[in-house]
C-alpha cells in the first residue's frame, strides 16, 4: 500500500464515520409530528409510578408522554447534580426533595415554576393558593421551585385490636395505673412498647404466640434512621444538631442525651435486625402481625397495612400523632415534602410545564388517586373533596388530624454540611443502642467531629 | 518488516495506535490528573459553582481523619481474610477440577456461576439468605437449636457476612486462574518425578507450587486490589453499618463524594489510596519474585 492509497483509505474511513449520524436524519425530519417524550428522573416511590401513569393518560391527547427513570432515593440528587454539572440536557422533569431546594435553586438546576405562570390560564390551572401550607418547603427566595406533589406526616401506627382488647387493657392498667390508649407522651410509648414485647409461647390478646412479638419498630438502617429519630430528638427539647443562632453543634446537650438514653431503652422493644431495616421493610414486618406500634410516614403505613394481598393486619391499624415530651413542643414532627421540578437545561420546558400543570391540577390529581388510592395529595381541593375522603376514611381522618392539630413542626436546615452531620449523628445513635459506646461517649465523639466540621466550614472559630 | 512498513507510512502507524492512546488518555490519564487537581481544591457539588483552590488542606485533614484510618483497618481485614480464604478454597477446587472427574465441565460451569453474576445480584442473594426474618440461614440455625445471630446488623457478624459473600463470589475466579496454571504443568515432569519415586505432597511441593506461584501472585494481587474497590455488596447488604463496622475505604470515598458532595476531600482520599496501593503492590510483587526464585532456583532474569 503506497502513501497515497493509505491517505485515501484514512480519509474514506473518517468520512464514513462522519456520515453515520446522518442515518438518523429521517427520524429527525419526523420529529415535529412525533409525540414529545419527557424524561423524568425520580425516586422509585409508588406515588411517582402513579404520577407517570396518570400523566401519560392525560398527555396522550396533547402528544406528550413521560419516560420514567426511577432510581434509589439517595441517588436522585447525586445523579441530577452530576448531569447538571456536565451540562447534560438529558432530563425534563426532576424529582425534588425539600432539603435539596436551596442547592438545586442556587445552582440553577431547576427553572422556577413562577417562570411559567405567565398567562391567566396557567395561573388558574396551577392555582398556588390551593396548595397545602407545607408547600413552603419547596420555595426559596420567594419562588416555587417544583410543583408540590407528596408530603405525608410522620405518625404512629398502632394495633387497634390489641390496644382495645379487654384482657390487654386490664393487664396494662394493673401494671401501669393508667388506661391503654394511643400514647400521648414518649414515656407512655415506652410503657406500651415494653408491655407488648413478648416471647414466643407467651400469650397475646388471648392467643399463644408462635413467634416473638415486638412492642415497637422503626427503620434503623443508615440513611433511614435519622429521619425518624430526629422527631424524638427535637421532641426532647434538643436542637436539630446545632444552634442556628450561634452556629455551634449542640449534639452533646443534656436534652440530646436524654433523647438518646430514651431511644436506647425503646430500642430494646424493637425486633433484632431493625438496624438493617428500611422504611418499607420495617412497615412490612409490622404488616406480618408481629409489632404493636410503628413510627413512619402515614401513606407508607396505610398502603402496606391495607394491602389485601400481603398484609396480615388489614383493618387492624389505626393512626395517632407522634407523642409529646415537652409541652412547648407538642407532637414535634419534621416537615418535608417533595415535588416535581422542570430541569433548567431541558429542551422541552414548555411541554414539561404543560403536562406537569395538567396532571397536578385538581382534575389531574384525581387521575393519580385512581392509580394509587393512598396518595396524599398536596391540594386542599383534593383533601377536602368528600368523594375522595369517602373512599379512604381512615387515611383522611389521620391526615386531617395531622394537618389540624397543634403541633411543633420543624424543617431541615439548608446547610452544605448537613449530610455529614446526619451521618455522624446516626452513627452515634447506633453505637449507643448497640452498646458499642455509652450514650455520653457516643454523643461526645460525634460532637467533637461536628465541631471540626463547623470550624472547617468557617461557621465557628 | 513491520517496523519498515510503519516507518514508510507513519499515518498507518497512528491509525493503529491512536485508539489505544485516546483510550488511555481519556479514561485513565485525564481522570487521574483531574482527581489530583480536585484534591487541591474545595468543591461542594451541591452548593459551589466550581472548585476553589484549597492547597494541601485536604491532605492535612486526611492525616488526622480517624474515620478514614478505621476504614482502612476494616478494608485490610476484609481484604486479607477474604483473599486468603479464596486462595485456599480456590486452590483446593482447582486441584479437584484438574483431575478427570466424571462431568467435570458441567460441574466447573456450575461452580463458576457466582463469578459471572452482577455484584448487585450477589449482594441481594446474600441479603435475603441472611435476613433474620425471611432468610434460610438464620431459619436453619434456629431450627437446629442455635442462637439468634444478627448476620447483617451485628458489628462483628456484618463484616463476616460480607467476607462470606465475597468468598462465594470470587473463589471461582481464583479457581479458574489456578486451574489454567495447573493444566500448563508438563505432564512429563510429573511422570518423571513419579518414576523417581516422588508422590503426593512432594510433587505438590516441588513441582506444582513453583509452577503456579506466578499465577497465584497475580490472582492474589488482583483480588486484593479489587477488595479495595468493593462497594455494591456493602451498600446493599449493610449500608456500611452498623455504625462504621463495614464502612470500607470505598464506601467512605463514595459517601464523601456523593452523599456529602465534598469532591475535593474525596479526591484527596483517592490519591492517597492510589499511592498506598501502588506501593503495597510493588512491594508484594518484589516479595513474590524473590520467593519464586528461592523456590525454583531461577535467576532474577528468568523468573
Amino acid at each position: 500500500m503506497d502513501k497515497h492509497r493509505t491517505r485515501r483509505w484514512l480519509v474514506a474511513s473518517i468520512a464514513a464515520v462522519m456520515l453515520i449520524p446522518l442515518g438518523a436524519a429521517p427520524g429527525l425530519l419526523h420529529a415535529g409530528t412525533a409525540p414529545v417524550t419527557l424524561n423524568f428522573i425520580a425516586a422509585d416511590f409508588p406515588e411517582y409510578d402513579a404520577f407517570v401513569n396518570a400523566a401519560n393518560r392525560i398527555g396522550k391527547p396533547m402528544g406528550i408522554q413521560i419516560q420514567k427513570n426511577f432510581v434509589n432515593f439517595d441517588d436522585v440528587q447525586k445523579k441530577v447534580l452530576l448531569d447538571f454539572t456536565a451540562r447534560n440536557r438529558n432530563w425534563d422533569l426532576v424529582f425534588l426533595y425539600s432539603p435539596w431546594t436551596v442547592s438545586f435553586a442556587s445552582k440553577g438546576v431547576l427553572s422556577p415554576i413562577d417562570e411559567f405562570l405567565t398567562t391567566p390560564a396557567a395561573r388558574t390551572l396551577v392555582n398556588t393558593k390551593d396548595f397545602v401550607p407545607v408547600t413552603s418547603e419547596l420555595t426559596y427566595q420567594g419562588k416555587l421551585w417544583s410543583m408540590p406533589y407528596l408530603s405525608a406526616p410522620w405518625m404512629l401506627g398502632y394495633r387497634k385490636d390489641l390496644y382495645e382488647h379487654a384482657g390487654e387493657r386490664q393487664a396494662f392498667k394493673t401494671k401501669h395505673g393508667y388506661d391503654l390508649a394511643p400514647p400521648q407522651t414518649y414515656k407512655q410509648l415506652l410503657d406500651i412498647a415494653r408491655f407488648f414485647t413478648r416471647k414466643k409461647g407467651e400469650t397475646l390478646a388471648g392467643r399463644t404466640l408462635d413467634d416473638d412479638f415486638y412492642g415497637f419498630v422503626i427503620a434503623n438502617k443508615k440513611g433511614f434512621m435519622f429521619n425518624r429519630y430526629q422527631n424524638i430528638l427535637v421532641a426532647f427539647g434538643a436542637d436539630l444538631l446545632f444552634n442556628p443562632k450561634t452556629m455551634r453543634p449542640t449534639y452533646d446537650s443534656p436534652e440530646s442525651l436524654a433523647a438518646l438514653k430514651y431511644y436506647t431503652d425503646l430500642y430494646k422493644t424493637m425486633p433484632p435486625g431493625s438496624d438493617n431495616m428500611t422504611g418499607g421493610e420495617s412497615t412490612r414486618f409490622a404488616a406480618q402481625g408481629r409489632v404493636s406500634t410503628v413510627l413512619t410516614v402515614l401513606d407508607i403505613m396505610y398502603s402496606i397495612f391495607e394491602d389485601q394481598k400481603t398484609s396480615k393486619v388489614v383493618g387492624k391499624f389505626a393512626y395517632a400523632l407522634l407523642p409529646t415530651q415537652m409541652a412547648s413542643r407538642p407532637h414535634a414532627m419534621a416537615v418535608d415534602a417533595n415535588g416535581i421540578g422542570i430541569y433548567s437545561l431541558s429542551p422541552r420546558k414548555a411541554a414539561a410545564f404543560r403536562l406537569l400543570s395538567e396532571t397536578l391540577s385538581t382534575r389531574g390529581l384525581k387521575e393519580v388517586i385512581k392509580e394509587y388510592p393512598e396518595y396524599p395529595a398536596m391540594r386542599l381541593s383534593i383533601l377536602n373533596d368528600p368523594q375522595v375522603r369517602g373512599a379512604k376514611p381512615a387515611l383522611y381522618q389521620a391526615m386531617s388530624l395531622a394537618s389540624t392539630a397543634k403541633m411543633y413542626r420543624f424543617s431541615f436546615p439548608q446547610l452544605p454540611e448537613w449530610p455529614q452531620l446526619v451521618d455522624l449523628a446516626q452513627d452515634a445513635v447506633l453505637a449507643a443502642v448497640n452498646g458499642q459506646k455509652t450514650p455520653e461517649q457516643a454523643l461526645a465523639d460525634a460532637q467533637a467531629q461536628m465541631v471540626e466540621i463547623f470550624k472547617r466550614a468557617g461557621h465557628i472559630k | 518488516m513491520q517496523a519498515r512498513l510503519f516507518a514508510r507510512q507513519p499515518l498507518l502507524l497512528w491509525a493503529f495506535v491512536l485508539p489505544g492512546v485516546v483510550y488511555v488518555l481519556a479514561w485513565r490519564i485525564v481522570p487521574a490528573l483531574y482527581t489530583a487537581f480536585l484534591s487541591l481544591h474545595t468543591y461542594n457539588l451541591a452548593y459551589d459553582a466550581g472548585p476553589r483552590w484549597y492547597g494541601l488542606a485536604n491532605y492535612v485533614r486526611l492525616a488526622g481523619d480517624a474515620g478514614l484510618m478505621s476504614s482502612l483497618r476494616v478494608t485490610l481485614v476484609f481484604a486479607a481474610s477474604a483473599v486468603t480464604a479464596e486462595l485456599m478454597l480456590g486452590l483446593g477446587a482447582a486441584l479437584l477440577f484438574d483431575r478427570n472427574l466424571p462431568g467435570r465441565h458441567l460441574w466447573l460451569g456450575i461452580f463458576l456461576i457466582p463469578m459471572v453474576l452482577p455484584p448487585v445480584a450477589v449482594a441481594t442473594v446474600w441479603y435475603v439468605l441472611l435476613n433474620p426474618f425471611v432468610g434460610p440461614v438464620p431459619h436453619l440455625i434456629r431450627a437446629l437449636g442455635g442462637p439468634e445471630i444478627l448476620w447483617l446488623s451485628g458489628p462483628g457478624t456484618a463484616l463476616l457476612s460480607l467476607i462470606v459473600a465475597d468468598i462465594w463470589e470470587w473463589t471461582p475466579f481464583m479457581t479458574l486462574l489456578l486451574l489454567a496454571s495447573l493444566q500448563a504443568i508438563p505432564r512429563e515432569l510429573v511422570e518423571a518425578a513419579m518414576v523417581d519415586g516422588a508422590a503426593g505432597l512432594r510433587i505438590f511441593r516441588h513441582i506444582t507450587v513453583p509452577h503456579i506461584t506466578g499465577m497465584t501472585a497475580v490472582a492474589v494481587g488482583l483480588r486484593f486490589m479489587d477488595a479495595f474497590i468493593e462497594l455494591d455488596k456493602v451498600l446493599i447488604m449493610t449500608g456500611g453499618g452498623p455504625g462504621a463496622a463495614t464502612t470500607f475505604v470505598s464506601v467512605r470515598v463514595f459517601k464523601t463524594a456523593f452523599q456529602f458532595f465534598t469532591l475535593g476531600y474525596a479526591a484527596a482520599i483517592v490519591m492517597v489510596l492510589l499511592l498506598v496501593l501502588a506501593l503495597l503492590y510493588s512491594a508484594y510483587l518484589r516479595a513474590v519474585r524473590r520467593a519464586s526464585r528461592l523456590g525454583t532456583g531461577l535467576t532474577e532474569e528468568t523468573a
